[in-house]
């Protein structure tokens, strides 16, 4: 009772790191100033504790079955977390935002099937990967506008349209007897080696790289972080807050089709329901990371962390010879535990900040706890 | 004294909550209905009415649950995982008449128990209600497909001639409206109502809120078994460990169609009930129209963000009217 006024009160006030690093010019007195903020001591604490938790599954794996660790092992993991992460890059962004894209596994099917029936050979792969991109942006701007525009919950927008996408796809492949074999390139994309290094990692790498970049070091991300904390006050900040909210969806899009075309270069096939599996990892691997689930902290940096441990996990299972089935549990687990975890940790530096800073916030709420 | 005249107070506000019009759902149905009269004249029997109100059943009962959910201002993705659960338990385990004594009560209390963990975590965790149900179902989906690893099996058939007469589907079909007239007209429901419209206001009126928050998330467990045992004994006479999935964004979409705000607080189940009717209605559109009833799924998730965008409209009106006045 106690935790839920604390929490609704803290939703209201604004948290903005990362605007205010940069108006600290000076490099000394911004590394202070961040490293003295709790809530951002906390979000570093987080995603290293992601890192320090996959590396010690990995161990762990690793001293069960020694073959667990060797390269030509590790590589095929890291192409399946390479898809992963694509699929969670737009998530990142998404749950950044305070929202939540469920349309995420519609997308990916849809780019699958889309690259394997445009692009049977090498030769229209020209053609095909604008398409995606395109339809991509489209269902990107869709559920985006109806989000941020019409304030509809992202949750019933992005279900609602994946139902349209899964179930457009079905009608047009006649069920799942509508399999097609991709290109020889989309293939390679996905399982292709350069110098012993897939390349869907080597990819991977690039994107974490931009991805890092636009959140830290652009207005659109700084603008996202302060949406997700509190969008009222980024608005009075003269944040663009619908035009931002609505970017995030056509990233995730986007990202999701990109992850879409590797799923189906790694299968070698596409059908109509292979994206469905990433509808629990995406959010996941997210939340693992140390995103806030309501917005507005987290890194994608965690979300890479987020994303190996979920494969890590489906070694260690394997290992253990479970099931799918453990799998499922294991990931509903995980969801349960991280959004606590993170939610906690969060609830407890804000605490310490709000002490910091003076009596006012606290006298809030003890008005408001007075009264329950 | 506080809680003297809350007590008063939430008697007067069961008759003021707001009688929400139902005109728009009900306008849709009957435009639905006329297209499938046109499309398929036999279909303007009693029988085929009775037939896909009995289909539409499992639907509407999921949905009355959810209903609830959404006015308290949440939203219960388990639903999902609960129907999948209980299907699977009826199909593996329940195959005849005389495990009923020991399964139902079985398959309610895993529902029941499934909704207590939503709601203690939704309640006490303080944590958003999507994504605490969102890992649930996962679970309970896990858990489906641990206990029937493939769709078959067979439930008791005990069951299936006590609910699939016709008689049984209308006698259900009011039951499901009785029910929830009683809850709205209980302090429960009063509570859940004030919890959509403002959770602080709702505790400083003396309601006792946690109780109710918890409560709902059990109602709408309790809900999904029961749709979940009437969609495996009467329309597909099986078991699925995915049973459920395709239910959730039908749910979302009976209710959001029948006019129940998802903000929380606005809305009722009679909207959510045509609501489901309109979904089975569509369904059988798609087919007499001679499209391939995957179409449905499109047309499913097509009107509920088509609905969600009608719904959110008059709020961005009056909003931007509030800027330029």
């Amino acid at each position: 009772m106690k935790s839920a006024v604390v929490s609704a009160d803290e939703e209201e006030r604004p948290e903005v790191p990362h605007v205010r690093r940069r108006r600290h010019g000076d490099g000394v007195l911004q590394a202070l100033s961040l490293v003295r903020d709790p809530a951002w001591r906390a979000r570093q604490a987080s995603i290293v504790f992601a890192y320090v938790l996959a590396l010690v599954m990995f161990v762990a794996i690793t001293i069960d079955s020694p073959g667990f660790a060797a390269w030509s092992h590790v590589s095929v993991v890291l192409e399946q977390a390479a898809i992963l992460g694509f699929a969670a890059i737009g998530e990142t962004f998404v749950i950044l935002g305070g929202g939540l894209d469920l349309s995420v596994p519609g997308m990916m099917s849809t780019a699958g099937i889309l690259v394997a029936r445009i692009a049977p050979s090498d030769g229209q792969l020209l053609k095909a990967i604008p398409v995606v991109l395109a339809i991509a942006v489209v269902v990107g701007c869709v559920n985006g506008l109806i989000v941020a525009y019409l304030r509809a919950p992202p949750l019933i927008v992005t279900l609602g349209m994946n139902s349209v996408l899964a179930g457009g796809l079905l009608a047009s492949t006649q069920g799942l007897a509508g399999i097609g074999t991709v290109a020889h390139g989309v293939a390679q994309f996905a399982v292709g080696r350069v110098g012993g290094i897939p390349v869907c990692l080597l990819a991977w790498v690039v994107a974490t790289g931009i991805v890092s970049w636009l959140l830290g070091r652009t207005g659109f991300g700084r603008s996202l972080y302060a949406v997700g904390s509190n969008r009222e006050a980024a608005a009075l900040a003269g944040v663009r807050v619908q035009r931002v909210e609505a970017m995030t969806y056509v990233v995730s899009a986007i990202g999701s089709a990109a992850a879409g075309i590797m799923l189906a270069g790694y299968l070698g096939q596409a059908y109509a329901d292979m994206g469905d599996g990433y509808l629990f990892t995406a959010i996941t691997a997210v939340l693992l990371g140390g995103a806030l689930i309501t917005g507005g902290s987290g890194h994608y940096v965690g979300t890479v962390a987020g994303a190996l441990m979920l494969l890590f996990l489906d070694g260690l299972l394997a290992v253990l010879n479970l099931g799918p089935a453990i799998l499922e549990i294991a990931y509903g687990c995980v969801i349960l535990v991280s959004v606590a975890g993170t939610t906690l940790m969060t609830r407890r530096s804000r605490r310490g900040d709000t002490q910091e800073r003076g009596a006012g916030d606290r006298s809030r709420e003890a008005e408001v706890e007075g009264s329950v | 004294m506080k809680r003297a005249s809350a007590s008063t107070g939430w008697r007067k506000q069961a008759r003021l909550i707001s009688r929400r019009p139902v005109v728009l759902p009900i306008v849709l149905f009957a435009i639905g209905l006329l297209v499938m009269f046109h499309l398929q004249s036999r279909t303007e029997s009693g029988s085929f009415m009775i037939t896909m109100l009995q289909t539409s059943l499992p639907l509407m009962c999921v949905s009355l649950g959810q209903t609830a959910v959404i006015i308290s201002g949440g939203l219960d993705l388990s639903v999902a995982g609960v129907m999948s659960i209980t299907s699977a338990l009826a199909a593996s385990h329940m195959t005849g008449n005389g495990d009923m004594a020991v399964w139902l009560p079985i398959m309610f209390g895993t529902g029941a128990l499934a909704g207590l963990v939503n709601g203690l975590l939704v309640t006490f965790g303080g944590l958003p209600s999507f994504i605490v149900t969102l890992g649930t179902w996962s679970i309970l989906d896990g858990l489906a497909l641990e206990i029937l690893p493939t769709q078959g099996g067979s439930i008791a058939p005990g069951l299936e001639n006590l609910l699939g007469s016709n008689a049984a589907t209308i006698i259900i079909s009011i039951g499901l409206l009785a029910v929830w007239a009683v809850v709205r007209s209980t302090r429960f429901g009063v509570t859940v109502f004030s919890l959509g419209s403002g959770e602080g206001a709702a505790r400083q009126a003396g309601l006792h809120v946690n109780t109710a928050k918890v409560s709902v998330y059990v109602f709408s467990a309790l809900t999904a078994v029961g749709a979940g045992l009437f969609y495996s004994a009467v329309v597909t006479l099986s078991g699925s460990p995915t049973a459920g999935d395709p239910f959730l964004l039908q749910s979302f979409a009976a209710v959001v169609v029948g006019g129940t705000a998802l903000s929380g607080g606005k809305g009722g189940f009679l909207g959510t009930v045509f609501g489901a009717l309109l979904l089975s209605v569509i369904s059988q559109i798609v087919v007499f129209a001679g499209f391939q009833s995957y179409y449905s799924e499109l047309a499913y998730g097509a009107i509920l963000v088509i609905m969600v965008s009608v719904y959110s409209l008059p709020t961005l009106i009056a909003k931007s009217r509030r800027n330029t006045g």
